[in-house]
């Protein structure tokens, strides 16, 4: 939903900058963004999204960017802030702190701080819609709305701001319009499964139940794991008078509802605390439970980076990659086992069992004979 | 056209309420420390407006709370109250013969004449023990709770009187919130977060607990229907609001209960002694995106003058009130958004709430008492606050709402409100609860006006030959102009709260009726033609003889 915008200096991904302490991610997390200091009018005019990051801001940069693609929002965000500290509302940072309050849903924040960000580059309001995007989850419908239409001036192919727009005049009473803008949307991008379960909703609310139902089944089956999508289906479906199907329809978004409860509690909890392992454990349990197959990998992933010496981390991995059919991954993971737990016997011991679980049993008998060897101490 | 300008004048001026605080001075309640510690202290006390002296105008009753000290120390609570209404909307305590005794922490009430004698008496809901008072003809109340068989201790929030099995005697039903034990529950700092702050524990990670139907025997006394009347869903919500309705038209009452964090109910009365809860089936349980929300005060009105009854759900904040507009056999439709309602709610956590024709121009209007949970609403990025202000939400003619405010007054942590014409000017005011402090009086400034274009109202009351006196469960429908307004009898409203057993409508410049049709709970109906109005119009259901 929110895009990275501009371009890193090569390396500075892998350019350490010292460590953020507690109190400082603290201290930015209760910073009110219009505190930042800032540049003198027209300082970085001319600035572009492919701009280099200055060398000097590079380090910092990079570390606020992985911390962020980590999920640690708050060392983001105060990697940002202390990026902005040295160079007052460098859009680059000025955006990326926008997004980084968005994913920590201080929308209040993330405006405030898009709002400079469009005043400083006025020119690049069209990669914005972030900003529609915060008025819209504050209520303010009109001015997401009006941010919509300034982003689709300058940047008529975005997606995401033709459904954000969509949304807005939906919620703003008007209805046709909306139904336009999804459109819209779904012509860039027909597999944009939210924009067609809004669409399912808006016709639904128009009683063109018969419209709303191929749009609810497409969303449906593009996104079978969302409680919203069967939902909608079911609303439609008891509408049409298609009373068993709704049933059907009804008892899935319940089951999945109830997965997706727990989803958004552990979601919460590594908002704030992005390392906890536990959560990310359940979350990775919860997102196959319900079947979204893109998620439990994300997941997955996320948790080898956060517990990387964890072998249970790693037996879940396993598991999980082998049942979602990503035999590099499964691949992937068998080698990190197999060089951080080279001296661990139950390490190759779980080894052996996927392998045999993987009908490569010349590869069990190895990986069991290792185990062996390391217990009896050769 | 010169009532329109008085209205326009009026939003131009100043808001549509005014508080006045000579009505009822230096009436406090407590509930808890002010830090919050416990989820046992953010919900405040109930409050209600009925005539218990029978005098003719609308006294006014106060759950009181406590403190953690008295509950540590074992001491009761603080009792509930009675203020008398001078006929002018002032109010004075009652005499002595009107106090009650504490029970542990007082929260929510509900008022109607549980024996039939033709006097209001009061349920208390506690987390504790609650508390049935029965109004001795006027004298004072009584204390019933144990000759009436209400037993146990559980944590009660809002309650509502209703004949759901058509015997003509009261039941209720009771709604309960969550496993509060002291013993175990989390202290501050207790692990708990929000926003990435610290805050009290609560509802999630705690037990829900099953709401309560009581049956009452005819007798005054009751005995739990919970079961046997199938009101006893799979998993149990964090019940907050308590409505009664006829939502299907037919005869028989419903009930709609709000949730915290968790599916609201609709318990649809079979007509047979027995409920079916059909939240989800007909749309009232999730908000549009099948997203459960926290659910915690209720109104409830005919919006759109289609003779339904269409429901208003206070949430929590981040999240927006929901206005379920009724589709008769389909159920209902969430569209808080398109009537303008639910933009303005969403970085507000609002409590009491009611659906009303405050402007008296003929379109249901409403409001919301606001204020947070969590006194660190007030710390960076939270995106709310822990004082809002109230909001006025003015209705019009094709049921759309503009927001404006309520009053002059600034923004503080309200909670529990209820409504009436309470000095009998024909403009519906308002008592609200502020968390902590002081119980509000509110006075709509819509009347008096100047006698040309001054708007004109009605309030109407049914009586019934049965147990069921004040008819709750009966409905008023008025026509005018060739437009119809419906309304139903009740005492439940808002969030832990009570309404008088009446129903008013604001009529514009209509000075008369047409046609008023009094529906009876015993499905009888009485019509009347060429009604006169801009009074209080009490109607008697004829005995059969």
């Amino acid at each position: 939903m929110i895009a990275l915008l501009f371009t890193l200096l090569a390396g500075a991904h892998q350019a350490p900058s010292a460590p953020l302490s507690r109190p400082q991610i603290d201290s930015a997390l209760t910073r009110d963004p219009s505190t930042l200091p800032r540049a003198a009018p027209g300082h970085w005019n001319g600035w572009k999204p492919s701009d280099t990051v200055p060398v000097e801001l590079a380090a910092e940069f990079g570390s606020a960017l992985r911390a962020y693609q980590d999920a640690d929002y708050g060392a983001a965000l105060a990697g940002m802030h202390a990026v902005l500290a040295r160079a007052p509302d460098f859009p680059a940072a000025l955006y990326q702190c926008g997004a980084t309050y968005f994913r920590l849903r201080r929308y209040g924040d993330g405006a405030r701080v898009f709002e400079r960000f469009v005043e400083v580059v006025p020119e690049e309001i069209g990669a914005t819609q972030a900003l529609g995007h915060c008025y819209y989850s504050l209520g303010e419908y009109e001015r997401a709305r009006a941010h919509y239409v300034a982003v689709l001036a300058r940047t008529e192919s975005s997606v995401e701001a033709w459904r954000g727009l969509g949304l807005a005049q939906w919620k703003l009473g008007d209805a046709p319009r909306a139904l336009e803008s999804l459109d819209r949307a779904l012509a860039l991008r027909p597999d944009h499964a939210d924009a067609l379960m809004w669409r399912a909703q808006v016709l639904f609310e128009l009683g063109r139940s018969g419209e709303a139902l191929l749009a609810a089944v497409r969303a449906r089956e593009l996104t079978p794991h969302e409680p919203r999508a069967w939902y909608v289906e079911a609303q439609v479906l008891a509408d049409l008078g298609r009373d068993e199907d709704a049933t059907r329809a009804r008892n899935r978004f319940l089951e999945l509802n109830r997965i997706e409860q727990e989803i958004r509690t552990q979601e919460g909890l590594l908002l704030h605390e992005p390392r906890a392992l536990e959560p990310l454990l359940r979350l990775v349990v919860l997102q196959r439970a319900a079947g979204n197959r893109a998620e439990t990998k994300a997941v997955m992933l996320r948790t080898l980076r956060t517990a990387p010496n964890e072998l249970r981390v790693h037996a879940l991995a396993l598991e999980i990659f082998a049942g979602l059919d990503e035999r590099a991954l499964v691949e992937r993971t068998v080698t990190e086992i197999e060089t951080r737990f080279a001296r661990s016997p139950a390490a190759w011991r779980l080894l052996a069992e996927h392998h045999l679980a993987a009908s490569q049993p010349e590869r069990a008998a190895e990986a069991e004979k290792r185990a062996g060897e390391l217990e009896r101490g050769s | 056209m010169i009532l329109a300008f008085l209205v326009s004048v009026v939003q131009g001026a100043q808001p549509l309420f005014v508080e006045d605080a000579q009505a009822l001075p230096g009436v406090v309640t407590t509930c808890g420390s002010r830090s919050k510690d416990y989820i046992l202290e953010v919900d405040g006390g109930g409050v209600a407006l009925a005539d218990f002296d029978r005098d003719g105008d609308l006294d006014l009753f106060v759950v009181d709370g406590s403190t953690l000290d008295r509950v540590r120390a074992g001491e009761p609570g603080l009792p509930p109250r009675l203020f008398l209404n001078d006929g002018t909307g002032h109010f004075a305590p009652a005499p002595e013969a009107w106090a009650m005794k504490a029970s542990r922490w007082g929260m929510g009430c509900a008022v109607g004449d549980v024996d039939g004698d033709g006097w209001l008496d009061v349920y208390v809901t506690h987390w504790g023990r609650d508390q049935l008072f029965l109004n001795r003809a006027g004298q004072g109340f009584a204390d019933a709770t144990e000759r009436a068989g209400f037993e146990g201790s559980r944590w009660g929030t809002s309650a509502a009187f209703l004949d759901f099995d058509r015997d003509g005697a009261l039941d209720l039903a009771v709604i309960n919130y969550l496993a509060f034990d002291w013993a175990t529950a989390a202290p501050p700092g207790g692990g708990c977060s929000w926003k990435g702050y610290d805050v009290m524990c609560g509802p999630e990670g705690l037990v829900p607990v099953h709401d309560q139907l009581f049956r009452n025997r005819g007798d005054g006394t009751f005995v739990e229907a919970s079961v046997s009347a199938a009101m006893r869903p799979m998993e149990a919500g964090f019940g907050l609001g308590a409505m009664t309705l006829d939502y299907d038209r037919d005869g028989d009452t419903d009930l709609y209960v709000a949730n915290d964090s968790t599916p609201n109910f609709l318990w649809e009365n079979q007509g047979d002694g027995t409920f079916k809860e059909v939240g989800l089936l007909r749309g009232v349980s999730h908000d549009m995106n099948g997203k459960e929300q926290a659910g915690m005060g209720i109104a409830c009105a005919d919006i759109d003058g289609d003779g339904r009854q269409d429901l208003f759900v206070t949430n929590f904040s981040g999240e927006n009130n929901a206005l379920y507009f009724s589709r008769g056999a389909k159920g209902f439709s969430e569209r808080s958004a398109p009537s303008g309602m639910a933009g303005p709610s969403v970085t507000r956590l609002g409590w009491g709430t009611a659906l009303g024709d405050f402007d008296l121009d003929f379109d249901v209007d409403a409001f919301v008492m606001n204020g947070h949970v969590y006194p660190q609403a007030d710390r960076p990025g939270t995106d709310t606050s822990y004082a809002q202000e109230a909001q006025l939400y003015r209705g019009s003619a094709d049921a759309k709402f503009s927001v404006e405010r309520f009053s002059d007054a600034p923004a503080r942590v309200m909670r529990a409100s209820t409504v009436g014409d309470i000095d009998g000017d024909g403009d519906l005011d308002v008592v609200a609860i502020e968390l902590d402090g002081p119980v509000r009086v509110y006075r709509n400034r819509t009347l008096p006006a100047p006698a040309e274009g001054a708007p004109h109202w009605l309030r109407v009351a049914l009586r019934s030959p049965t147990k069921n006196r004040f008819a709750l469960g009966g409905s008023v429908t008025i026509e005018v102009a060739g437009q119809r307004r419906s309304a139903e009898l009740r005492t439940s409203g808002g969030f832990q709260s009570s309404v008088p057993p009446e129903v008013h409508f604001g009529l514009g410049a209509h000075a008369r009726l047409e046609r008023l049709i009094a529906r009876f709970p015993s499905g009888r109906e009485l019509q009347l033609e060429d009604v006169t109005v801009d009074r209080v119009l009490v109607i008697e259901e004829p005995e059969v003889k």
